[in-house]
């Protein structure tokens, strides 16, 4: 069976699904390097324990060392702290000079679990750890962490709209144009349907067509999104990453079905309306 | 059971309220040749969908080759259709494909690989003496030619019924004449054959049953000649 006849319908939205799929891919790669951002900050996560001056740190350590989500600990002494101060500062002779003692309390760095570096998962261990006797405080990156969580949720959201509207107006353009390819072929299928031929017999075509609209649709959307990063990388300051290939094949794999979904929508219609 | 078609009390109700078809009971033997005559609006259409399960009944059974399709699934419809063939007044044809391309859409889905359709084309093809016509397109036939183009594809799943709702009805009296003479050959063969048809003069010339039927209401044959009569008359 051709696909001649309705040719000017196909590409078209070979076009438009592909420009759906297009955006789809250029916020997959934006929150994709922004998720990246976001990890490699997570995993510089750290929580410093302050400790009182007349604190047994042994004791201490052991207390921490029980807390869930603690993967390791390393104890930083009074001098450590005001060694690390002085160097830290040591353009601001004015600062320093003012250091008549060390001013400075001994602490634990703690290393956390992966599953634990979260907000949630950082406000339960700095709880837990700050009832142990001799905690003076328990620092971390308390604000910055709410704040990369939001824009990670901010991304998430918008990735989902952003997916469901760009997938409906693809499947809507591929279906118009599989119900123009099926209104081309309108006599003929009304032919085979009154010498037997089976729905499916007279399905499959019209569901390969939605299939090829998708997959060339994604193909060209992902040649499109590799150009664009390419460019962006020799043009401009920024210099974003491209997704890793499973990502553009999944992106493929999902134009390919939303064109098969497409045309059998499209099919069954007319197939209903018909018979 | 020797009945390839049989109607029990079939009722057809179209929108409106339309009744196309009222109580209708009769049956077409196997290898029979009928002719269903009346006039334009009677019904004989509406007997013709029923058969080949393109309309469903509103009351009574129908049954084809024994089975009875009244309620037939969606999914089996196309296998009721392998056994009927349709010739409609119109062709019908597809007319950017060849004369052989026509019969072959059909010679696929009947799932014939390539050289099988092949032989089968021909052998199709001279039972209505086309043989030498595979490569025209319809628009470079006659009329006549066209419907023998039609009913070969009918006849290319070698249907037991061939069902033809006025197929004479765009051409002249002879050529009418020769699809009507090629129509009986092939009843000879052993198809079944229901031919609705306004041309009386050659319901008159053929020995064929006939069944009237008048605003959906079947006639008994007794009572034809009177309502052919007036039928002529109405046509007039
Ligand atoms: N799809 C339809 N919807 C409503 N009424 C119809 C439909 N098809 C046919 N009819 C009506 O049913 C009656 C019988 O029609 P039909 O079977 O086509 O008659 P014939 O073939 O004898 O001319 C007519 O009154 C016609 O107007
Ligand atoms: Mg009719």
């Amino acid at each position: 069976m051709g696909f001649g006849a309705s040719r000017g319908g196909s590409i078209s939205a070979v076009l438009i699904s592909a420009l759906a799929i297009l955006l789809m891919g250029i916020f997959l790669t934006i929150s994709f390097n922004i998720f990246k951002i976001v990890e490699e900050a997570q995993s510089e996560v750290q929580m410093e324990v302050f400790l009182e001056d007349d604190a047994d740190y042994n004791k201490v350590e052991v207390s921490i060392a029980r807390v869930n989500g603690v993967m390791d600990m390393f104890y930083v002494s009074k001098e450590q702290a005001e060694e690390e101060f002085r160097r830290a500062f040591k353009e601001d002779r004015g600062l320093l000079d003012v250091l008549d003692k060390n001013y400075f309390p001994a602490s634990f760095r703690l290393k956390i679990d992966y599953g634990y570096r979260s907000s949630k998962g950082m406000a339960e261990i700095a709880k837990s750890i700050s009832e142990i006797d001799g905690v003076e405080d328990v620092e971390y990156a308390k604000v910055w962490l709410e704040r990369l969580e939001r824009v990670a949720k901010i991304l998430r959201t918008t990735g989902i709209i952003t997916g469901v509207v760009f997938s409906v107006v693809a499947m809507v353009i591929i279906a118009g144009a599989i119900k123009l390819s099926i209104y081309a072929r309108k006599k003929k299928i009304a032919i085979m349907m009154l010498v037997g031929a089976s729905n499916s017999f007279i399905r499959s075509p019209f569901l390969i067509e939605g299939a090829l609209i998708g997959i060339v649709g994604g193909l060209f959307a992902c040649g499109a999104i590799y150009a664009i990063i390419f460019l962006v990388n020799k043009y401009t300051i920024i210099h974003p990453t491209s997704p890793p290939l499973e990502y553009m094949l999944a992106l493929i794999g999902f134009s390919f079905l939303i064109g098969v979904i497409s045309a059998q929508i499209s099919v069954s219609s007319f197939l209903r309306e018909d018979g | 059971m020797s009945d390839i078609v049989r109607f029990e009390n079939v009722t057809k109700i179209y929108e409106r309220g339309i009744v196309a078809l009222r109580d209708a009971s009769f049956a077409v033997s196997k290898g029979e040749m009928v002719f269903l005559t009346g006039p334009s609006g009677a019904g004989k259409t509406t007997i013709m969908r029923l058969i080949f399960a393109e309309i469903k009944p509103d009351y009574g059974r129908i049954f084809v080759a024994g089975e009875d399709i009244t309620n037939i699934k969606r999914h089996q419809i196309p296998y009721l259709r392998r056994h009927i063939g349709v010739v409609f007044q119109d062709f019908r044809l597809l007319n950017d494909r060849t004369v052989a391309e026509n019969l072959d859409i059909v010679l696929i889905i009947l799932g014939f690989n390539a050289r099988e359709r092949k032989k089968r084309l021909l052998d199709i093809l001279s039972r209505v003496g086309l043989a030498h016509r595979t490569n025209s397109y319809p628009r470079q036939l006659s009329g006549g030619e066209q419907q023998r183009v039609a009913i070969a594809r009918a006849l290319a799943t070698d249907p037991m019924i061939l069902l033809a709702d006025e197929p004479t009805g765009n051409l002249d009296p002879d050529t009418s004449w020769d699809i009507m003479q090629n129509l009986r050959q092939i009843n000879a063969r052993g198809t079944t054959m229901i031919i609705a048809t306004h041309n009386y003069e050659i319901v008159r010339k053929i020995e064929a049953r006939v069944m009237h039927i008048v605003d959906g209401v079947l006639v008994g044959e007794k009572e034809f000649s009177e309502s052919l009569k007036s039928a002529l008359f109405e046509k007039r």
